[in-house]
Parts: structure tokens; C-alpha cells; sequence
């Protein structure tokens, strides 16, 4: 990844995007799905996924059924419609282009490992120029990672959660971003704040998060303390479990083959640079060190 | 589109379609203040001094209230006091810059994705529009988009 890049995707599925590209819209799961990124002036790269069953797919049949359908549409606006499906030089790879009001660039991939697959194709205005950008994204196309982890990627903010794991909740508003996972009774919550200058400004950054972030830790005895996450302020929060319910869910759990997340692990940061405020709050079991691991990978971005 | 299509598509709803404007051609619509409305920095936020109405629904309302004694002198300005971005948007608004020029600044002044802060600031410039607090104008510089300001 270039520094003028940014990983984004959803579900697994990344792709290398311009900065100032953003992602805009998502649906689906890990199963199928989609996502679009939109760049500042009229172009976007959409992504469909799905997952297949049985043996791997036609992609030539597949490309052909997509374009006819882009053919279809245009073909009702009485538009001229070209397409031309080129092979990527490998089996499970295919590219297509098509021309009508706009321009588009696309990639087929059927990846074995995840039984995924992929369409993404860049759609470009006339006017636009960015035919290298859109070849640079579909290249950088990724739908797993090599230690099974599943990557997640939008504005900027950029890490992977364990295998398992499925997302529960999001929270995408200007200024704030937060994803909740879920893994049985383990949980996983990522957040990002802007305007961190403004929101520290009449608190310090653990009695910030004791007002803003603290209510939403349930079922836990957490506590905040300083402590310094890379070169960044920061906290470290560190919590048991408590309660008769999460008592009494514990003993269920015990009973069964799964561990039940007696630990909760935060850490909190602010990188003044940017003017943002970081959080990642992973409920665990003893020994485990998930929250330590998504914090580097979201530090690594 | 003549003033009395206007005129009619303003007051009978459902009669003639919202125009559409493309995303690039918002951006390069240019926000200016009301100039009637004054405006100063109190201890880092914008605080806005608003006119209040003088039309005759207001005086009328004056007359009552004066009769009745509930108040003995009705305000001139009402005050508005905006957050701190809010009070940045606001002195961007200086009839020169683009929608994409305030974006541009609050990106680089907040450090927000291009996107969050487009989102944000476009809320808000609409929310001050529909206030009459600024109007919207065009490109071009001559015609007013929220022509509702009189």
C-alpha cells in the first residue's frame, strides 16, 4: 500500500483506495455482499461477492452474464454499449471493460480459499480521467489475510478482526465510527472519534471516556488508567467480569465446550496530529491477547 | 421556468418535481452571510445576532404582548450562539468560497475524511439556509438558489 492509499472494504474483502476516495455505501455479509467507494468527483468502485457452492465457477459465463445486464440497462436509455472481457493471465482471474454514458473497468476473482466470488468494477465518467487508479484498486484487491483474520477498512481507519467474528453494529456518522463484533458471548468494539481537540477540551482524556464511552460497557468492572499507547496518550482499560447474569452465563458456558470471556481489555489513544481519538475494547478469556493485536494493526494503518 | 410556474410549484405541493442539482454542481455553489445578520467571537465560538421579524404577523404579536404587559420591550436581535466548527463554517461563509472550498478548509482546519466533513458541512449550510441566515448562490454569482430570502 502507497501512502496515498487507504485500505477499504468490508467483510474480508479490501481494496487499496485513493485518500480521498470513501466508502459510501454497504450491505450484505460474508456470504454475499457489496460495497461502494466513492471518489470526489463522479466516479465509484463497487464491490459484489458471493459465496459459492459446489465446484468453482464459469468466470467467463459469469463476466458475460454481468455485462449483459449493464448492456440492458443501457440499452433501455437507447445508449451505445461496448464490452470486451480480457483474461488477467491467471484461471481465477478475469478483467472487463465497457463503454456507454460512462466507463467501466472491472475484475472477476474466484478466490478457492474463501469460496468467494468477487465483481468490482470502477465506473468512471467520461470526463474523468483515472484509468491507472481504477487498474491500481482492482489490482489490490484482497479477500483474506494469511493468519485467517478478517480485514476491515473505511475512512482511513484500517484493522482485522479473528476468524469468527461477525459484525453486529455499526455506527457510521461524521465525526465518529464505531463496529461491534460479535463472537458468541466474546466481543469486539472499534472506535474512532474526530474533532478530538474539541472533545478534550473541557476534560481530560480519562474522564472523557468514563462520560462517553464507560456506559457502554455492561456486565463488566472496568477501569481506566494512563498509560501510553505507542508514542500516543493514552489509557488502558481493564475490567472483570460482574453481575449475576454474566454469573450465571458463565456457568452455562462452562458447561459447553466454549470459554466465556471473564476479561475485558481496552485501550484508548489520541494521535493530536491527526485530531482523533482511538478505542478498541475486546472482551476475552484469560491468556488472550486480541485487543493488544487489532490496537497494532490499527496503529500499523 | 416562468415566475408563475414557480410561483405555483411554491405553494401547492406535489405540482412539479424538486430540480435536481449534481454533486459537482453543489459544491460550486457559493454561500454568502445574510448581511443583516451581525455576528462576533465570544471566547472561540461565533455568536449571531438575528433580526427579528418586523413583517405585520410581528407587529401584531409586539401590540399583544405589549398590551398584556407580559414584556415591557421586545428584544431587536435575537442570539445564536454556533459550535466551534459550526463558528469556522460560518466565517468561510464570506461569499467567495465554494461549498468545496469550506469543505476543503474544514478538512484541513478538523482533519475529517473529505467525506464527513462534506456531509457535515452540507447539513449544516442547509440548516442555515432554511434559516435565512445565508443564502445560496449559483456559480455564475447572479441568481440566488434559496430564493425564498427577501
Amino acid at each position: 500500500m502507497t501512502q496515498n492509499t487507504a485500505q477499504v472494504g468490508w467483510q474480508g474483502i479490501v481494496v487499496d483506495a485513493p485518500m480521498d476516495w470513501s466508502l459510501v455505501g454497504v450491505s450484505g455479509d460474508n456470504k454475499k455482499g457489496y460495497f461502494r467507494v466513492d471518489s470526489p468527483v463522479a466516479s465509484a468502485l463497487e464491490v459484489k461477492w458471493e459465496r459459492v457452492s459446489g465446484q468453482a465457477p464459469d468466470l467467463m459465463a459469469k463476466a458475460r452474464e454481468f455485462l449483459n445486464s449493464i448492456e440492458k440497462s443501457a440499452r433501455k436509455k437507447k445508449l451505445k454499449f461496448d464490452k470486451e472481457i480480457k483474461s488477467d493471465g491467471d484461471p481465477a482471474s478475469l478483467r472487463f471493460l465497457w463503454r456507454s454514458d460512462r466507463l467501466g473497468q472491472g475484475r472477476l476473482v474466484y478466490c478457492e480459499q474463501c469460496r468467494r466470488l468477487i465483481i468490482a468494477q470502477v465506473i468512471m465518467a467520461r470526463d474523468e480521467n483515472i484509468a491507472k487508479t481504477a487498474s491500481q484498486m482492482l489490482d489490490s484487491i484482497r479477500d483474506h489475510r494469511d493468519d485467517g483474520w478478517l480485514d476491515w477498512g473505511l475512512y482511513g481507519l484500517g484493522f482485522a478482526v479473528p476468524p469468527g467474528y461477525t459484525i453486529r453494529k455499526q455506527t457510521l456518522m461524521s465525526g465518529y465510527l464505531a463496529l461491534n463484533f460479535k463472537k458468541g458471548a466474546h466481543t469486539i468494539v472499534v472506535e474512532r472519534w474526530g474533532l478530538a481537540a474539541t472533545l478534550l477540551a473541557k476534560d481530560d482524556m480519562a474522564s472523557w471516556y468514563r462520560k462517553d464511552a464507560m456506559p457502554d460497557v455492561k456486565g463488566y468492572r472496568a477501569v481506566a488508567e494512563p498509560q501510553r499507547v505507542e508514542e500516543f496518550e493514552g489509557l488502558k482499560i481493564s475490567g472483570r467480569r460482574r453481575g449475576l447474569i454474566s454469573a450465571i452465563k458463565a456457568m452455562a458456558c462452562s458447561l459447553t465446550l466454549h470459554s466465556y470471556p471473564d476479561v475485558l481489555t481496552g485501550y484508548v489513544w489520541h494521535q493530536a496530529d491527526d485530531n482523533r481519538l482511538f478505542s478498541i475494547r475486546v472482551t476475552h478469556a484469560q491468556g488472550e491477547h486480541t485487543a493488544e493485536k487489532i490496537r497494532d494493526l490499527v496503529l500499523a494503518q | 421556468m416562468n415566475p408563475l410556474s414557480n410561483t405555483i410549484k411554491r405553494y401547492i405541493p406535489l405540482v412539479g418535481r424538486k430540480p435536481k442539482i449534481e454533486r459537482k454542481q453543489a459544491l460550486a455553489i457559493i454561500p454568502v452571510r445574510h448581511p443583516l445578520v451581525k455576528w462576533e467571537w465570544v471566547e472561540g465560538e461565533v455568536v449571531l445576532s438575528i433580526p427579528m421579524r418586523t413583517d405585520g404577523i410581528a407587529r401584531v404579536i409586539k401590540s399583544i404582548i405589549k398590551a398584556t404587559r407580559v414584556a415591557k420591550e421586545l428584544p431587536e436581535y435575537r442570539q445564536l450562539s454556533l459550535d466551534e466548527v459550526g463558528s469556522q463554517v460560518w466565517e468561510l461563509c464570506d461569499g467567495e468560497r465554494t461549498i468545496d472550498g469550506v469543505v476543503r478548509e474544514i478538512v484541513h482546519k478538523q482533519k475529517l475524511v473529505r467525506r464527513e466533513a462534506e456531509a457535515s458541512v452540507t447539513m449544516f449550510l442547509q440548516t442555515l439556509a432554511k434559516r435565512n441566515l445565508i443564502g445560496l448562490m449559483s456559480a455564475g454569482g447572479k441568481k440566488s438558489v434559496n430564493n425564498k430570502r427577501k
